[in-house]
């Protein structure tokens, strides 16, 4: 019986000193991790809206249903951080998916006219050589095009990458001209 | 054994990827690129020094019905607290390894060495076995990852997942420059293997690189056992020859 009591309290002894060290690093971690998250995403949308680093964004991030993941509505903010009515700066389109490299996140952005602002590969686990050869060479190409009618580059070996990027943007599409195409 | 040899053990002889095929998950799932391998490698360190350190230092304490799972309990709350840090100050990192960070806690180099060595020995050579085995399994995952990246790209990058030391991601080797001497607009990236950045090309670079390994070690275990004979027939002449000598003597004492 002793034996059996000593055992349950070396363990007990051993899970109550881990969970104390959790919580004290989470203590010491969990505002730059809020901080990181939030500051990724803005970085985001400041560069697809070519909007200045101390531009006061508010996001307004509405979850939806279908295989796009999210729609962004980026306002500027007040002061004190609370969204100004009205003053809308544009919308952007999250897809979240997966592809043979891993995890893929990639963020359409749309302007007040119609266009595409700009196309944003976020996090991911791809080969971060190939995402830089999307990004540099055939990302521009769908810069100020018209959601509406835009065409895409098509070249011979595409990524798996550039194969999630298309897709993105054909959901965009689809979502934006059938839920916001006349505002 | 000397703490060198307890140190340097990891690197070459008892390595846990090349000689004990250990932690072979993220062996194969996280050097797609030299970046991640070498932060995989890193956070292994870390987990695998400061649980070797613990569970050396609760050793005497574990019943041994329960010592696996106040083990797993150990390294999990190494892996927590190293995954929360990650994710704090290397988010690209953390973003990169993904699924592998958290899966550092079933990575069978760190269980088996509180198992094998940090419940049997002192405090400071479980923490050098920790670091001297952490390297060499960085060390191994680091030669996957570049052989790797290098195949697949032409080139190897730094600043995309560590950042640190640089603004910008830069390329710190490529062959861009060279082929540039001949053809301005080539682009090594476009020509790459790119099978060796896909989980197929994992097995592939694994099997060359164990292969070269395996053929250097099996090298150095032949000269090793020539060396071995050479000495056995040095021995058996000179004994041969003292022998000799002896009967001489002998033969000269007679008459």
């Amino acid at each position: 019986m002793l034996n059996k009591l000593k055992t349950a309290f070396v363990l007990v002894f051993i899970g109550g000193l881990s969970g104390l060290i959790i919580f004290s690093v989470n203590e010491l971690t969990y505002e730059q991790i809020e901080a990181n998250i939030v500051e990724q995403e803005k970085a985001y949308y400041r560069d697809i809206f070519a909007l200045s680093d101390d531009f006061n964004m508010f996001l307004e991030i509405i979850e939806l249903d279908g295989e796009l993941d999210q729609e962004i509505l980026i306002y500027e903010a007040d002061s004190n951080g609370l969204k100004i009515d009205g003053v809308i700066y544009g919308y952007a389109y999250k897809d979240i998916t997966k592809n043979n490299y891993g995890d893929i996140t990639v963020i359409v952005g749309i302007d007040l006219s119609g266009n595409i602002a700009k196309v944003v590969i976020g996090s991911n686990n791809n080969t971060p050589t190939f995402v830089n050869k999307i990004e540099t060479k055939y990302l521009g190409g769908f810069v100020n095009q018209d959601i509406a009618d835009y065409s895409i580059d098509s070249f011979t070996g595409a990524s798996y990458t550039y194969g999630s990027v298309t897709n993105a943007v054909d959901l965009a599409s689809t979502y934006y001209l059938g839920n916001r195409g006349d505002e | 054994m000397s703490k060198k040899e307890n140190f340097l053990k990891g690197f070459f002889k008892e390595n846990p990827i090349f000689v004990f095929l250990l932690g072979m998950c993220p062996a194969l799932a996280v050097t797609a690129t030299f970046e991640t391998s070498l932060g995989m490698g890193l956070l292994v360190v870390f987990v695998l020094t400061g649980s070797n350190i613990v569970v050396s230092l609760v050793k005497g304490f574990i019943p041994d019905q329960v010592r696996t799972p106040a083990y797993i309990v150990i390294i999990a709350t190494f892996v927590t607290v190293v995954k929360m840090l990650t994710f704090a100050y290397a988010i690209e990192l953390y973003d990169a390894l993904g699924v592998f960070l958290p899966l550092i806690v079933v990575n069978c180099l760190i269980l088996g060495r509180a198992e094998a060595f940090a419940s049997k020995n002192n405090v400071v050579d479980s923490a050098i076995d920790g670091i001297g085995m952490g390297l060499g399994f960085t060390f191994a995952l680091v030669v996957i990852g570049i052989f790797r990246e290098f195949l697949s790209t032409g080139g190897i990058q730094w600043g995309v997942y560590l950042p640190f030391f640089v603004d910008q991601p830069i390329h710190l080797f490529t062959l861009d420059w060279i082929i540039h001497l001949w053809n301005d607009g080539f682009v090594i990236a476009d020509y790459g293997l790119a099978v060796f950045s896909l989980p197929p090309g994992a097995f592939i670079a694994l099997g060359i690189i164990l292969a070269s390994f395996q053929f250097k070690k099996t090298r150095q275990d032949k000269r090793e056992i020539e060396a071995k004979k050479l000495l056995i027939i040095e021995k058996k002449r000179i004994a041969l020859e003292k022998k000799k000598a002896t009967a001489i003597k002998l033969a000269k004492a007679g008459e």
